[in-house]
């Protein structure tokens, strides 16, 4: 009845660990990527520019790019809805922040050192030593870059995770190690979902659907949920703030789940002052 | 099989007691309510409850502690760890000590009904209803 959730640098066998870990305990498998076609459908955004705002780093995202930040938000809408069926291997960083104080998330870190994730790559993709390394070591940036980005966190910061292994030069038997450590470790008690754990799944799963609904107005809201209470935090200029708080209030009580919306507005001094308010 | 759960709730604040006490004994349970956590671990140690419901920062002994002591006196008695103060850590913990469940307050009795008929359950009480 609990969670994973495993990160990984390519060519880590991070995807690879996550699967099988799925299997062996009958859970399921989601990655940020094979949700994207439910993200495509429900939200109506192609999925090339769903899978590009997975990547590019927000120096990149503007209003004339494919890679917009709302789609991250509703990539995590649905994971987070998806998260709270339990019993599911989640292999990705979109979502990792917001589920820090769930209890029953087992959160998993994988790490290879960089000469064997390099000849993981040549076996696999059939390209030179010197490609292998340039490529891994730009898509190492660019994850670090998108992850300080977009949550302002370092995704080498161990206190982000349960659990981080080493599986060192990537052998079979590393891998069957790292596997039966993850297994033997979700099945310890304090893992389990509570009352307590599951409701604080609902909470960032409700957060994240408000913040999905209301992304059109302003996509760097903060919500905050708890129990069909919402909290919504945004910025207004004088002038506008009343439309825009009944807008949002109209747009959220739609919401299932929803029973009552707070909005609070920092009136946003600068463009106050150049509307000449 | 005794007919109805005995349960022993442990909360320092009066008003949850005052609360929650009656709520509880609505749905036919015995409760005996505690304010004082040394005279509720005196309880404990001369009854065996079935299930222990107990906040968890308390004065001189926190819920952690009466979890311990109910898991050193009995592997039957389910304990229920009700907080203001919930955080990842202290919900390990407590499961890792044994704990049946945690909720984090404010909850509504109802919510405590609906884990105590988990708790309840578990026990092989089957007909015990979640709501009054």
């Amino acid at each position: 009845m609990s969670i994973i959730t495993i990160t990984a640098g390519s060519y880590s066998n991070g995807r690879q660990i996550a699967k099988s870990a799925a299997k062996r305990l009958n859970y399921e498998y989601i990655d940020s990527e094979n949700i994207s076609s439910l993200v495509s459908k429900e939200f109506g955004v192609p999925e090339s520019n769903i899978m590009r705002a997975l990547k590019e780093t927000p120096s990149s995202v503007g209003m004339f790019s494919k890679a917009k930040p709302e789609y991250i938000i509703f990539i995590e809408t649905l994971i987070a809805e998806y998260l709270l069926k339990n019993n599911i291997v989640y292999y990705g960083v979109v979502v990792l922040p917001l589920i820090q104080e769930v209890s029953h998330v087992l959160k998993v870190q994988i790490i290879a050192d960089l000469e064997s994730r390099i000849k993981n790559r040549m076996k696999l993709d059939n390209v030179s030593q010197d490609k292998a390394c340039k490529t891994l070591v730009k898509e190492d940036n660019q994850q670090k870059k998108w992850a300080e980005a977009v949550y302002n966190i370092d995704l080498t910061d161990p206190n982000l995770y349960d659990l981080v292994i080493n599986i060192g030069h990537i052998q079979d038997d590393d891998v069957e190690g790292a596997l039966e450590t993850i297994i033997g470790t979700v099945k310890h008690k304090k893992f389990q979902p509570m009352t307590y754990s599951l409701r604080c799944m609902k909470n960032v799963a409700m957060s994240c659907r408000v913040r999905a609904t209301l992304a059109d107005i302003d996509s760097k809201m903060q919500v905050k949920s708890d129990e069909g209470t919402v909290y919504t935090y945004t910025k207004a200029i004088k002038k506008k703030a009343q439309d825009k708080v009944l807008e949002m209030k109209q747009k959220v009580m739609r919401i299932e789940g929803v029973k009552h919306i707070e909005v609070f507005i920092d009136y946003d001094l600068f463009t106050t002052v150049a509307h000449g308010q | 099989m005794k007919e109805n759960l005995e349960i022993l709730l442990l909360d320092d604040e009066a008003i949850v007691g005052n609360r929650l006490g009656p709520a509880i004994e609505k749905v036919g349970y015995d409760v005996e309510v505690f304010e004082d956590p040394k005279k509720a671990l005196n309880r404990i140690n001369e009854k065996e409850f079935d299930i222990v419901v107990t906040d968890i920062m308390m004065g001189d002994v926190n819920g952690i502690q009466i979890l311990e002591e109910v898991r050193k006196k009995s592997d039957k008695t389910k304990v229920i760890i009700i907080t203001g103060y919930a955080t990842v850590t202290l919900a390990r913990e407590a499961m890792d000590k044994g704990a049946f469940d945690m909720i984090a307050k404010p909850f509504t009795p109802d919510d405590l009904r609906s884990v105590i008929a988990k708790a309840a359950d578990s026990l092989g009480y089957k007909k015990i209803i979640a709501k009054a």
